[in-house]
């Protein structure tokens, strides 16, 4: 029971990371990044090859191998998404209208997908990636090493979850906003709607490769059965509950999806018996939430912080 | 920006701040835009007027950058921002309003203000993560301004609500107000008047009044000719997208042209 | 014969399957301004439809019936029931975008429910490859390239020659001015949607006789193709999605039988980025004038 109870809320720590890097993209920029989970798998892929000595063909196949410490896999992932988000942001944004980018994302990530399946040298084929390394493993042993990974998830989240914040709350932050609720109305008023978008998506991604290492190495296996459009749609929704433009909402968002609805079901014997029946009535759910969310309470449960009268009293 | 200011008001006041030369547009074979040409003086308000379907609107988001010009050339203070992004063009201190006000619906009016009185190259990420004390500073001196502004609007009371929620002539007041906060060289108005109640257009000919004292250039749009005759120095007439007179208003109520293009209106409708 | 043109042959087979699917896509678009997320499960819903008809004892000819029936049926409810509001409130965009994908995965998730996750298959008749010019196409593939074929027409002969046709044009044209010159414009939408839904099952039903198996992933994953001919085309526009179909259909399938399988979508995307590069509105988009008063 403990133990599961550690290993959730890792999961639930390491969600936390990808909703915020999500709800800079979209709560803040109003992109809609339906490709959101191809970033993490890539920061999975990149950790992975970075940290892992070579490959040892045919039993396992990836390039590099590089055989680096953790923290270095960890930046790597998140220095290697970033640009490549950055680049896929820079041709799926070539036309800025909000549906035109979601369609590109989508169809990018779907064909990277099965490109990535079908090349087996690049990151293992279908069959994926294993043995990915866990950081300190000779320090801790048993449920002592769970809590220190926890330990490790939670703080890294605190230093996102800072940083996204602090964008926020920035001039940058308030032009994204602008930018989100009237990008012709921010051109107008000299912003560059294609330029902030694509900060906003290169960081975005780059959160999006950090939460992927992370996810890599709790779960030391990756392949690309785990990133459909319906995982992209789990972190949105995590969003669209708590609320958009708010990293205190994409955290409770997250707390009550991926914690409560996620995890709690594997705990109830009935349901533990019938994963498939568990797993597809989730997804239903989870498609139900978006649209009741959506129509009822679009802004969520913690709306978005405006700056108010009082933030900015001038004493004079 | 109290450079730039200084600049207007001392500046040679007969050499025109802002012009536009032979600019042409087509869609699809139509002229939508033939030939316009115009010229502004600081502190000048220039009226263009012309029947629905006259290629005003048309002509305004050519010289603002969101539409590309076939032929012709826009020219401010001396530089050439022909076909340039409309964020260059706003840049450069030409700053545009739409016909149906367009705000941030989710910001509040304080925060248009305030995105609106800060340079944009605060908007970095530096500025954002390492800059904090040079950013607490910065956003000390917006936030006084923009509450200075706030009250000249009577928008004080409504500063922590959504824009998305106020009505429209609030919203009218509140892209005046982001110019304000701007201080363009060149501010054109897309209908500024359509839609609003009266006591709110005198406030808006009251902030029309202010900012050509401190010397920018208003192009004002209207379809409406009785509704200008206070606020502008001259007209201009536009039919079918050519420029069919151009004068003080008097002059131009009187020429044949103009009328028949405005009877031909009111008989369509 | 050829490799050249066996491949050229199976790609317009692929390009026919694409073209119906895209083009109800870009119909729904046109005429509701709303990209649907969930228009793979359309495709997919008339392939279970046409597997149910199947199991009952029905011929191919009455499940396709059946199973074009109910993707009008679930594209028309699509709408009315939960998209009709977020088009009226003028809801943004993404908002529209993120709640098509939530019924995909209500739709998606519901199917494997009923159907079961395991893969599944439509019976066709025994598969006869046999010259026709220079292309070599099975049974099968001329059903469809012919099937296909006339629903396209058909397609075109509604746009072009029936009142609901110019409706629907005139709509995506110009809604406000469709609206004022008397034109139905809820009514159409809704027919649109139906019709669409029908003609997207269609081509699921087309697709799943093509594959030797099929899962409830059977359309989405039909959606990169789609979304592919369509954004090449211009978002919206049924003469760009076949354009696109066709170029996205016979491209992959040269490329595929000449590199590897696995290259059909890596020409996909090539083809897809060097477009959004160079035309980034698609190939068939011309700029019109901004909101005039």
């Amino acid at each position: 029971m403990i133990n599961f109870f550690i290993s959730a809320s890792t999961f639930v720590a390491i969600q936390t990371i990808l909703a915020l890097g999500l709800n800079l993209q979209y709560g803040l920029a109003g992109l809609l990044n339906l490709a959101y989970i191809f970033f993490v798998a890539m920061g999975a892929y990149v950790f992975s090859v970075v940290t892992l000595p070579h490959a040892n063909p045919p039993d396992t196949s990836y390039v590099l191998g590089l055989h680096q410490p953790f923290l270095v896999g960890l930046v790597s992932a998140a220095v290697v998404v970033g640009i490549l988000g950055f680049l896929i942001g820079a041709v799926a944004l070539r036309n800025l209208r909000a549906d035109y980018f979601a369609i590109v994302t989508l169809t990018i990530a779907a064909g990277a997908v099965q490109i990535i399946s079908q090349f087996t040298p690049l990151f293992g084929g279908t069959e994926g990636i294993f043995n990915i390394p866990q950081p300190l493993g000779g320090v801790f042993q048993g449920q002592s090493y769970d809590v220190f990974f926890l330990a490790m998830c939670v703080v890294i989240g605190a230093v996102v979850f800072v940083i996204v914040e602090l964008l926020r709350k920035s001039p940058f932050g308030l032009a994204l906003r602008a930018v989100r609720d009237d990008q012709d109305a921010a051109a107008a008023m000299g912003r560059n709607v294609y330029r902030l978008k694509i900060k906003a998506f290169t960081a975005g991604c780059s959160v999006a490769g950090l939460g992927g290492a992370l996810l890599a190495s709790f779960v030391t296996a990756f392949s690309p059965a785990g990133w459909s459009l319906s995982e992209t749609l789990l972190i949105l929704v995590c969003v669209f509950v708590g609320g958009a433009a708010n990293n205190y909402g994409a955290m409770l968002g997250t707390f009550l999806v991926i914690g409560l609805l996620g995890q709690v079901p594997t705990l109830i014997p009935l349901t533990s018996r019938n994963p498939d029946l568990v797993a597809d009535s989730r997804y239903i759910l989870i498609g139900l939430l978006i649209i009741v969310f959506l129509r009822w309470r679009s802004r969520g449960i913690i709306p978005e912080r405006n700056v108010r009268q009082s933030d900015v009293e001038v004493t004079s | 920006m109290s450079e730039t200011m200084k600049a207007k008001t001392n500046g040679d006041v007969g050499a025109p701040v802002f012009v536009v030369d032979g600019l042409r547009r087509h869609f699809g074979g139509v002229p939508a835009v033939d030939g316009v040409s115009l010229s502004l003086r600081s502190g000048e308000v220039l009226g263009l007027i012309g029947p629905n379907g006259s290629g005003k609107s048309t002509a305004i988001s050519i010289i603002s950058g969101f539409i590309k010009a076939d032929e012709g050339s826009v020219v401010l203070d001396g530089r050439d921002i022909t076909n340039r992004r409309s964020d260059q063009v706003a840049r450069s201190g030409l700053v545009r309003t739409f016909q149906i006000p367009r705000v941030w619906g989710e910001l509040t009016a304080l925060e248009h203000l305030l995105i609106s009185g800060v340079a944009v190259a605060e908007e970095s990420l530096r500025t954002a993560l390492i800059r904090r004390r040079h950013l607490r500073e910065l956003e000390r001196a917006t936030a006084r301004r923009a509450a200075e502004v706030l009250d000249y609007l009577n928008l004080g009371s409504l500063a922590d609500t959504r824009a998305g929620s106020l009505s429209g002539g609030q919203k009218r007041l509140l892209e005046f107000g982001r110019l304000m906060m701007l201080k363009p060289k060149v501010i054109l108005l897309d209908e500024p008047f359509a839609g609003v109640n009266p006591t709110m257009v005198q406030q808006l000919q009251k902030v029309i009044d202010q900012l050509r004292s401190e010397g920018v250039a208003i192009l004002l749009v209207e379809h409406n000719l009785q509704a200008l005759t206070e606020s502008v120095d001259r007209v201009a007439v536009l039919a079918l997208g050519r420029l069919i007179a151009e004068g003080d208003i008097e002059t131009v109520r009187q020429i044949p042209e103009v009328v028949t293009a405005y009877l031909g209106e009111r008989k369509r409708k | 014969m050829s490799t050249l043109t066996d491949a050229i042959g199976y790609g317009l087979v692929s390009a026919i399957l694409i073209a119906l699917s895209a083009s109800a896509f870009s119909l729904q678009y046109s005429v509701s301004g709303v990209p649907n997320f969930a228009h793979g499960d359309l495709l997919t819903i008339g392939a279970y439809g046409a597997l149910v008809a199947q199991r009952m004892g029905l011929n191919l000819a009455a499940g396709a019936a059946i199973g074009g029936i109910s993707g009008g049926i679930f594209g028309w409810l699509m709408y009315r029931v939960v998209l009709r509001t977020f088009v009226r409130r003028g809801a943004r965009l993404v908002f529209t975008v993120a709640v098509t994908a939530g019924i995909a995965l209500i739709l998606e998730n519901s199917i494997g429910l009923i159907f079961g996750n395991s893969n599944v298959n439509l019976v066709v008749a025994n598969q006869v490859a046999r010259h026709i010019g220079p292309f070599l196409w099975t049974n099968t593939q001329l059903v469809i390239l012919i099937g296909g074929a006339v629903l396209l027409g058909a397609l075109y002969f509604i746009l072009l020659r029936t009142d609901f046709g110019r409706a629907i044009r005139a709509i995506s044209d110009n809604p406000d001015l469709a609206r004022a010159s008397g034109v139905r414009v809820e009514r159409t939408v809704q027919m649109t949607w139906l019709m669409c839904g029908a003609l997207a099952a269609l081509a699921g039903v087309a697709l799943a006789m093509s594959e030797p198996n099929f899962g409830i992933y059977l359309g989405s994953d039909f959606l990169l193709v789609t979304f592919a001919a369509a954004i090449i085309g211009g978002i919206g526009k049924v003469n760009g999605a076949v354009i696109g179909a066709l170029i996205i259909g016979v491209v992959t399938e040269v490329s595929g039988s000449y590199l590897s399988a696995g290259f059909k979508q890596v020409c996909a995307i090539t083809i897809l980025v060097i477009v959004l590069l160079v035309r980034p509105n698609g190939l068939l988009n011309i700029q019109r004038a901004g909101a005039e008063a």
